[in-house]
């Protein structure tokens, strides 16, 4: 029997072939260096979350969109729409939380369990089948956080 | 994405409900849980499972590990309406 991993793999080869998996075989890691309270923190989403008054994610473009999209730290959740069309919105539309966890890391702020906020959050696109453009602007946010003073960025999918 | 972020110099942890398809790309920390597509933290306004993931995160972060390290969460989903 097949297991999920395969199951997801034959059919995605079937749509769009001929994919393959990105495989790594080596983990880059930065430990954290301070203590959690001093520690300032950034959301990284890639439920393709876009303000509304921002360009949308082009869902067309059958490789996948590898771009992505600021969110600043003050956004609320009536600013934001999704164009991620892979998944139902019913739960994100009714808390936003549950993809991009905002209000639970302003709690966590107000209660000193983390310095701060990063004044900048990103989004991506998921269902991506070209990933090396996502590489490169994954370095590319990296970068940008980095100079925002950002130590820990937390990482959802969809 | 999180291999990028972490090159920069900037510790990631990941939430995951597809642990088979994070280990291809080995980030260094990984939360796994059961849960489905659209709801990675849970259900909506379940603030205690948000924060129990969330926190099982900050707890990885602080261990100096120097390798892929995936934890698997216990949460289950109450059911939420139809899904």
């Amino acid at each position: 029997m097949l297991n999920s991993l395969a199951i997801t793999k034959k059919l995605i080869q079937q749509k769009y072939p001929p994919f393959e998996y990105t495989v790594f075989h080596d983990t880059p890691v930065t430990l954290l260096k301070k203590p959690l309270s001093e520690c300032k923190l950034a959301l990284v989403t890639t439920g393709g979350l876009h303000l509304k008054t921002d360009k949308p994610f082009d869902t067309k473009y059958l490789p996948g969109d590898c771009s992505y999209r600021k969110l600043p730290s003050d956004v609320k959740h009536d600013d934001i729409m999704v164009s991620h069309e892979s998944y139902d919105h019913k739960f994100i539309n009714e808390d936003l939380n549950c993809v991009f966890p905002i209000d639970r890391m302003r709690e966590y702020v107000k209660e000193g369990k983390i310095k701060s906020l990063s004044e900048e959050h990103y989004s991506f696109m998921g269902h991506i089948f070209e990933t090396g453009p996502l590489i490169e602007n994954s370095r590319t946010v990296g970068k940008r956080l980095k100079e925002l003073g950002v130590d820990i960025a937390f990482l959802t999918p969809t | 994405m999180a291999r990028g972020i972490e090159e920069s110099g900037i510790s990631t942890v990941c939430v995951t409900f597809r642990r088979d398809i994070i280990e291809l790309t080995r980030p260094p920390r990984i939360l796994s849980l059961k849960f489905s597509v659209g709801k990675p933290l849970g259900n909506p306004g379940d603030k205690t499972t948000q924060r129990g993931i969330i926190e099982a995160g900050f707890d990885l972060l602080q261990r100096s590990i120097n390798d892929i390290t995936i934890v698997e969460l216990p949460f289950r989903l109450k059911k939420f309406g139809i899904f």
